[in-house]
């Protein structure tokens, strides 16, 4: 038996489940709508602006100094797979599991909920996170998206989720307190839970446990970033020690107008306008490599920002400008093929067939259609089916691409290693 | 040498809970240090070409058109060992009318048979650009800390060539690969060769046969696959540390061990160990590194039973080095403890045994574990579990006297706090 079902309870907790009575394991996510862009909130009607990278602080805090101690530790003994994991936009804290479900589940719920950290252990978590800072700083591609946030936008200052070993090391007890007592509320909450489940009993049990949590209400709101449509910048590069250079176009567009609905269908549409015109299929390929820019795919990708969604198309070139006028006048001139369309419509009908294999695979996309889009409902065959050529050129024809930054990674001279001494000891 | 005899019947696999089915051919065939680069260049071009569709975006628009999931085409290198593996992944026609399994079979089997190539060699163009990108994915890889740091480890710990002699170190051998050499060299391990076939899914016989006699009608033949699969390293007598500089921002440190007077039932010893230390339950080395000692954000371990080789790998900060060589070395002594190594294995097999309900869920499991115990790459996981429920806790410990440090090498960056 397979079944979905969404609810909010009393105190604006939602929880999304995703039953199929054929599996063994079950997952359970805490979704807290908090990450690394909310560095601003209004309380009181009081402007506070905090330091970057508090989400994904708070997500190590609690997790390594929970009422049960070290919570990886505690579950992993229990054989349990856990872990969280902060993005933009959210913070999530999953446990997946073949047994002791039930319990597990209200344990995971009083590690997000009842803060048990010290000053001595904000203090400790520092540590591992600037290791983390440092493995990142070693991934270019990071420090290019660095520089894409902050040639893209002008009031919105988020550039990762981390934040830098200096702000982390000037993190207080009482910022990252008021941080967690205002976004890790109930009604900031989403639980989303798949596998062999009982719903009705797991909704009793989970509305049991955040009655007897008892939290206290803040009111507070999040700032319009009033961010404009227009970028900061045209252009921008980090230099690396690489060894072909990479370019990215990156559009920033605003889809405020659209639906909730409409967003989600965007997200579709939006692929298959990507691959169609992007892909090893597409005219654009051929000419990228019969006109030597790249021995590279084309690489492209799409996420949303505040009400932008922002379309990253790139490759490995000596070529700029080539790659550039390539990939600006596909945007221009845009390419619909009905048939095509035909195609991967068909494809989505199938892949979305395919996502009931595995229950993590159906509650996954419905945890995105409710944080980033506010759309509370299963992507469907039904709707797949229903969409049509003219709504699929409509839609991607209202897209503005006139606002883009072009980002590179250049070449940084570096000297090469000399061989290592050896020594040898015992 | 053991020898491994099978037939090209198919190896049908069924299966119902899945909506989907799936082909692999399997080429066994012998690998060769001066054909490393055409392993490469012959997976990539007959992934995206043929000579039906001898462009990427035709070949790419048949593949959409036939609604065929996934067409890959990989190889796996197991010491002298080379498996050359096309896949195909397709809807099932029983639950997707519209999908027509013989058009997506016909265009498998025409991709595999019929590449773009004349007699001369593979297409002349298309090569150079496989091989141009072969060349910058290469040295593309090789600016990144995890690839760079694991070859220059491997570099100084593998005396005898087989883990350190790979694309990575070799690229004048690419320079010589030439059309008509991989044309060669793709009539001796595929055309020419036979292929063993497994089928998984919910599929008959009969539909089996159908579909074989039309596009892949059976001539019986015999496939023998030499097993030389193990070439084993030996530990130095005294273990040897090397230290190189970097630009990164992040210091590697790597731990490698070797067993002395390894034998084939020590992989099954040197996988154990590597459990024990690194399972998720057990978690012995990031419970030292990180939750005692706060001295990385991530460390791994890793274990090559084929070679005798068990590598730790950890990132970290330059000054944390002294404190973490410390700390590895004091984790492995602490493990010669019969009443410890007792009460680890126990806390494996129960997380074995959670892993065994899980791997019922999981698609891949069953054919995986299929393929490896007909081709005896591994063992699975239920053989693995009653090999630990077994085990001489006596001849472990004792197995544990013979792994030996062997290499400790440390790439220290010296770039910090830049961004």
């Amino acid at each position: 038996m397979k079944e979905s079902k969404v609810f909010k309870l009393k105190n604006g907790l939602t929880l999304l489940f995703y039953k199929d009575s054929t599996k063994h394991s079950m997952v359970a996510n805490i979704i807290v709508k908090y990450g690394g862009i909310n560095n601003e909130f209004i309380v009181d009607n009081q402007k506070h602006r905090t330091k970057d990278g508090i989400a994904h602080f708070l997500e190590h805090l609690l997790i390594e100094h929970s009422i049960y101690g070290n919570a990886l530790t505690h579950f992993n003994t229990k054989y349990i797979n856990t872990n969280g994991i902060t993005n933009s936009r959210m913070t999530n804290f999953y446990i997946d599991t073949v047994s002791d479900f039930e319990d597990s589940l209200i344990e995971l719920i009083n590690i997000v909920n009842i803060p048990h950290f010290t000053k001595e252990d904000v203090a400790t978590t520092k540590y591992a996170i600037i290791e983390e800072i440092r493995k990142n700083n070693d991934n270019k591609f990071r420090n290019l998206n660095k520089k894409t946030l902050s040639c893209l936008f002008k009031n919105i200052k988020y550039q990762n989720n981390l934040g830098t070993a200096s702000t982390i090391k000037s993190l207080t007890y009482e910022e990252v307190k008021q941080c967690y007592d205002l976004f890790y509320q109930p009604s900031n909450q989403v639980i989303a839970i798949c596998g062999n489940i009982n719903i009705p009993k797991l909704k009793k049990l989970i509305t049991k446990a955040y009655e007897n949590l008892n939290k206290e209400k803040i009111v507070y709101q999040i700032p319009d970033f009033n961010e404009p449509n227009e970028i900061v910048s045209k252009e921008g590069y980090v230099t690396e020690d690489i060894n072909e250079e990479y370019v990215q176009i990156s559009y920033k567009i605003n889809i405020s107008a659209l639906t909730n609905y409409e967003q989600v269908k965007l997200t579709f549409y939006l692929n298959y306008f990507l691959e169609n015109n992007f892909d090893e299929s597409s005219d654009a390929y051929r000419k990228l490599i019969y006109q030597k820019i790249s021995v590279h795919n084309i690489t492209y990708s799409y996420y949303v920002i505040d009400k932008f969604i922002i379309v990253e198309i790139g490759t490995y070139t000596n070529k700029k400008e080539e790659f550039v006028n390539l990939i600006n006048s596909t945007i221009k001139n845009k390419k619909f093929n009905e048939e095509f369309f035909q195609i991967r419509k068909n494809r989505t009908i199938i892949a979305l067939l395919l996502r009931e294999e595995n229950p993590l695979d159906m509650l996954l996309p419905l945890v995105d259609n409710v944080i980033m889009y506010n759309y509370y409902e299963n992507d469907k065959i039904s709707d797949i089916e229903n969409y049509t050529f003219e709504d699929y050129q409509n839609l991607i024809n209202k897209l503005d691409f006139t606002n883009y930054c072009i980002t590179e990674i250049r070449k940084k001279e570096v000297k090469a290693p000399k061989e290592g001494i050896k020594t040898s000891s015992k | 040498m053991k020898k491994l005899r099978f037939n090209n019947e198919p190896f049908i696999i069924k299966n119902k809970r899945f909506s989907t089915l799936d082909f692999i051919f399997l080429f066994p065939y012998q690998y060769e240090k001066k054909d490393m680069y055409n392993v490469k260049l012959l997976k990539n071009l007959l992934a995206s070409t043929s000579k039906k569709y001898p462009t990427e975006q035709g070949f790419k628009q048949q593949l959409l058109k036939k609604m065929i999931i996934g067409y890959n085409v990989r190889n796996v290198i197991i010491n002298k060992n080379l498996f050359f593996e096309f896949s195909l992944f397709v809807p099932n026609p029983n639950k997707v009318k519209t999908f027509n399994l013989e058009k997506a079979f016909s265009f498998f089997i025409d991709s595999i048979y019929h590449p773009n190539a004349n007699k001369l060699g593979f297409n002349s163009n298309q090569f150079q650009r496989e091989k141009e990108y072969l060349n910058a994915a290469i040295n593309n890889n090789m600016k990144n800390i995890y690839a760079y740091s694991y070859q220059r480890f491997i570099h100084y710990c593998d005396d005898i060539g087989n883990l350190k002699d790979n694309i990575f170190t070799n690229l004048p051998l690419l320079e010589k690969s030439t059309p008509k050499g991989l044309l060669d060299y793709y009539q001796k391990v595929i055309f020419n060769n036979e292929p063993l076939i497994f089928i998984f899914g919910d599929i008959s016989n009969k539909q089996v046969s159908d579909l074989f006699n039309k596009y892949y009608p059976y001539h019986h033949q015999d496939i023998t696959i030499v097993k030389n699969y193990h070439e084993f390293l030996i530990p130095r007598q005294e273990y040897q540390y090397i230290e190189e500089i970097s630009h990164y921002n992040q210091s590697a440190l790597y731990f490698g061990y070797k067993v002395l007077n390894m034998q084939e039932e020590d992989r099954e010893y040197l996988e154990l160990l590597g459990r024990i230390i690194d399972s998720r339950s057990t978690n012995l080395l990031f419970k030292a590194l990180r939750l005692k000692n706060n001295l990385v954000y991530q460390t791994g371990l890793n274990f090559n039973t084929n070679h005798g080789l068990l590598y730790i790998e950890a990132y970290l900060h330059k000054d944390s080095k002294d404190k973490a060589i410390k700390i590895i070395k004091d984790l492995m002594i602490s493990l010669n403890n019969k009443e410890k190594i007792t009460n680890y294995i126990n806390i494996i097999l129960e997380e074995m045994e959670k892993q065994l309900i899980r791997q019922k869920d999981s698609k891949y499991a069953n054919l995986n574990n299929y393929i490896n115990q007909k081709l005896q790459l591994s063992k699975s996981l239920k053989d693995k579990y009653n090999f630990y429920s077994h085990i001489d806790i006596d001849k472990f410990i004792s197995f544990l006297d013979r792994i030996k440090l062997d290499t400790i090498y440390f790439l220290r960056g010296e770039e910090d706090e830049r961004k």
